[in-house]
């Protein structure tokens, strides 16, 4: 894998950031820290991109109780 | 249920229910102008996905995925307004240039996830899953298990990291 330790950083900030908006709406300030987190580099927003398709797709799977089977 | 069956429950729930699941919709979007769409995108998206699943409880399930839409919808809005007021060109525009619409379920890649959630230790699992799905914090998460919040937060990230790690695997694997 190239630039492991680089991207993993990044990958967990991918997932600070979802975690925090799953738990709360962010405020103005924390989306602006977000977007200028984004703007930064291409690099954020391919990781970020990637964690939030994951995030959609592991949100698309019913829990245990919704589940039948 | 067979598919038909499902299929038919699914159009009755998305036709009966719609102005209950638009209002789940507006409420996170803070208007009613986008909840129609993101309504629609959640019934694509379910058709797509619940060919892999058995759904028992189809309105909670149906509410929450509508849920989850909206907030990724106002996400990507509220960048995609940033960007117009920094005038900003090129790389940054096209992450915006992703709309929701585009986004389809990759259903090989939905049962792969659903396969590297059922690898992981048992605990850990159903961590994520009461957290994802369940739609607990952490700390209700952390409350229900009987562990730390902490070791709560570090299983939800190792969940979501295996998961990436086998889709990329898959990836290669595809070449």
């Amino acid at each position: 894998m190239d630039n492991e330790s680089g991207d993993d950083a990044v990958w967990q900030t991918a997932l600070d950031w979802l975690m925090r908006e799953h738990e709360e709406t962010l405020s103005d300030a924390d989306r602006e820290a977000l977007h200028a987190w984004l703007a930064a580099s291409s690099q954020h927003r391919q990781v970020f991109h990637e964690a939030e398709q994951l995030w959609l797709l592991t949100g698309m799977i019913p829990s245990g109780d919704e589940r039948s089977g | 249920m067979d598919t038909q069956t499902w299929s038919a429950e699914l159009e009755d729930i998305f036709v009966n229910q719609r102005p209950r699941l638009c209002c789940v919709a507006a409420r996170v979007l803070g208007n009613a102008d986008q909840a129609d769409d993101v309504v629609q995108d959640a019934y694509l998206k379910i058709s797509e996905a619940t060919t892999l699943f058995e759904v028992r409880q189809p309105i909670s399930y149906v509410s929450r995925v509508v849920r989850n839409l909206a907030i990724d919808r106002c996400r990507r809005s509220a960048f995609e307004l940033t960007l117009f007021a920094k005038e900003e060109e090129g790389e940054a525009a096209s992450y915006a240039s992703h709309s929701p619409e585009v986004i389809a379920i990759d259903r090989q890649a939905l049962a792969q996830v659903v396969d590297a959630l059922d690898e992981l230790p048992e605990r850990t699992r159903r961590a994520f899953e009461l957290y994802r799905s369940g739609s607990h914090t952490q700390r209700e998460v952390a409350h229900l298990l009987g562990i730390s919040t902490t070791l709560v937060n570090f299983m939800i990230r190792d969940a979501l990291t295996h998961c990436r790690q086998s889709l990329k695997g898959q990836t290669l694997s595809g070449r």
